[in-house]
């Protein structure tokens, strides 16, 4: 089941939804006038982080038969880029980067009051798709006990190019319920600290 | 409880490139956030330091423990076991 906008703002409050920091406004009203609100009807827009990483050109992006672990070999083919308003990058026709969202998200691995744990997905604004641009492939499962920014893997099918700036609404959320429980360990394992106490 | 890894810089200023050792020696390795992991020094692209990445402990057999991951090894998911002469509380 997905979230209302009203729900998710409860799963905020509830503390079986983190995110940080926290999109404002809830909603616009003229006592609070806003130039824009992140929710939708069923989602919470996400912005984009000012660190962006662009993948090197080379032979291989991640090569298994060469000694190197995968995470090791995908910084080293990549470079680190923060952008700015004053200096935004410029994505071009079929160019390939990896983003974050400016906000951190945590799907809570406690039970708040025996609800049902939530799972998401991230994906793309239809403005920004109407531009040529995806924000992730493959990817969009954000799973039950996630904490984090959520990497988006981005590219541009425009013949023009398209401005990334840091701060632009880049993302929607989706939430979903969990049906079920989830198992996170062993259930007999769970809250234990050290390797001494365990049978 | 801590586990024993190389450390090296991630692809944005909040995330460490972790890569680690299984019990068989063989390797994993995660992108994982900065404060799940803990270390000594500056970090290098080309000179992986010692760290520790936090992990939950699941059980354990003889030397054998389970372990969980922050996030999942490119390699081997979420879970993966290791000695407890990798671990330290």
């Amino acid at each position: 089941m997905i979230l209302s906008n009203l729900e998710i703002q409860k799963a905020i409050d509830d503390g079986r939804l983190k995110i940080i920091p926290e999109p404002l406004p809830r909603k616009i009203t003229p006592d609070q006038p806003s130039d824009s609100c992140p929710y939708n009807t069923t989602s919470v827009d996400l912005r984009l982080h000012s660190e962006i990483a662009v993948p090197k050109s080379g032979k291989y992006s991640t090569d298994m038969t060469q000694p190197g672990a995968i995470s090791e070999q995908i910084t080293k083919n990549s470079t680190p880029l923060t952008i700015s308003q004053e200096q935004p990058y410029k994505l071009k026709q079929n160019k390939f980067i990896i983003a974050w969202t400016l906000e951190t998200v945590e799907l809570c691995k406690n039970k708040v009051n025996d609800l049902p744990y939530l799972a998401a997905r991230i994906e793309g604004k239809s403005s920004n798709a109407r531009c040529g641009v995806l924000i992730h492939f493959t990817a969009p499962t954000v799973h039950a006990g996630w904490r984090g920014r959520l990497t988006l893997e981005m590219i541009n099918l425009s013949p023009a190019a398209f401005l990334l700036t840091p701060g632009m609404y880049i993302a929607q959320l989706i939430l979903e319920e969990v049906k079920g429980e989830v198992e996170w360990m062993p259930s007999q394992f769970q809250n234990q600290t050290t390797a001494t106490g365990l049978k | 409880m801590w586990l024993q890894c190389k450390v090296l810089p991630g692809q944005y200023s909040g995330e460490c490139a972790i890569k680690g050792r299984l019990f068989n020696d063989n390797e994993f390795s995660l992108f994982a956030d900065r404060n799940d992991v803990v270390f000594d020094g500056e970090l290098s692209i080309n000179n992986p330091i010692d760290g520790w990445i936090k992990v939950i402990p699941g059980p354990q057999k003889d030397d054998l423990l389970l372990v969980s991951l922050p996030q999942p090894a490119f390699e081997n998911g979420k879970n993966i076991i290791v000695r407890t002469a990798q671990v330290r509380d």
